[in-house]
């Protein structure tokens, strides 16, 4: 919201002096569509769907402490087809946010900086998210452990 | 151009407790990388198999002690995410209660989740 990050117009304002009038940082509707854009939206958008997700998993957790009535359910939501799709979403953005903070780690140890390395880095998180999830859930399914 | 430049002694780390915290987002971010992976196994071996299945696992030391550990890290890197969406879209009074609020689920799930891990693990039977 503010275009003053070094808070040089409440100085300014105390000192009496006009601040100097600076060019604005170019903002979303002018950028060119490109891939680690993308991969910083999602990063947040799994971080808050994570977010949410936590209360299902301490939810999990006090049901499984109050006993096998409450646990079972807990289990009657938690393996609907409504609720499998929950924790399927749960899954996918905890892969991806996974996938993004080995990202973010290797972007702040200053490697991989270059637009065509941050663009391969970002296509392999979102990659891997994808078929980790898969992998995942086709295993839970083959294995018998999670049925529809 | 020297126009446009934010004087050097306005620019440097952060006095209060800015470096602090971005070193903190750091260090829960690569210690979940593990625990989450570990997380994920766990949730395999007792998934489908009900009740007798979870208290069982939860009641294995490593794993009450793993997921403690992974419960309080990723909640603390939870809390300090949302910080970040907070401050970046609700300004004002609405931002610093949204901050307060998020601080107070923090704690409320670490409570509740600990606890729960807590009584599962030391076999406490709340009889309901």
């Amino acid at each position: 919201m503010s275009n003053d990050p070094a808070g040089e117009a409440s100085n300014a304002r105390r000192s009496g002096v006009k601040p100097p009038v600076r060019p604005l940082s170019p903002h979303l509707q002018i950028w060119r569509w490109h891939v680690t854009m993308l991969g910083s939206i999602l990063s947040r958008v799994t971080g808050i769907a994570l977010y949410v997700g936590a209360f299902a998993v301490v939810a999990w957790l006090v049901a499984l402490a109050l006993g096998g009535t409450w646990y079972e359910c807990f289990v009657a939501y938690a393996a609907s087809p409504l609720g499998l799709l929950v924790w399927l979403g749960f899954s996918a953005s905890g892969f991806y946010h996974l996938a993004a903070g080995v990202r973010h780690t290797i972007w702040d140890l200053g490697a991989g900086l270059t637009p065509p390395k941050a663009n391969l880095l970002t296509h392999l998180s979102i990659w891997f998210a994808v078929i980790a999830t898969v992998a995942f859930w086709a295993w839970l399914f083959l294995s018998g452990k999670v049925v529809l | 151009m020297s126009d446009f430049q934010t004087p050097a002694q306005q620019i440097g780390p952060s006095k209060k407790t800015g470096a602090g915290t971005w070193k903190i987002e750091r260090l829960t971010s690569v210690l979940l990388v593990p625990l989450t992976l570990w997380a994920l196994f766990g949730v395999t071996q007792f998934a489908g198999g009900g009740y007798e299945a979870a208290t069982a696992w939860l009641r294995e030391p490593l794993n009450a002690g793993l997921l403690l550990l992974t419960l309080a890290i990723s909640l603390w890197h939870m809390v300090l995410g949302m910080n970040v969406v907070i401050e970046d879209y609700v300004h004002g009074t609405l931002g610093r209660l949204l901050l307060l609020l998020n601080a107070l689920a923090g704690w409320a799930l670490f409570i509740a989740g600990a606890g729960a891990i807590a009584a599962v693990f030391l076999g406490h039977d709340f009889g309901v």
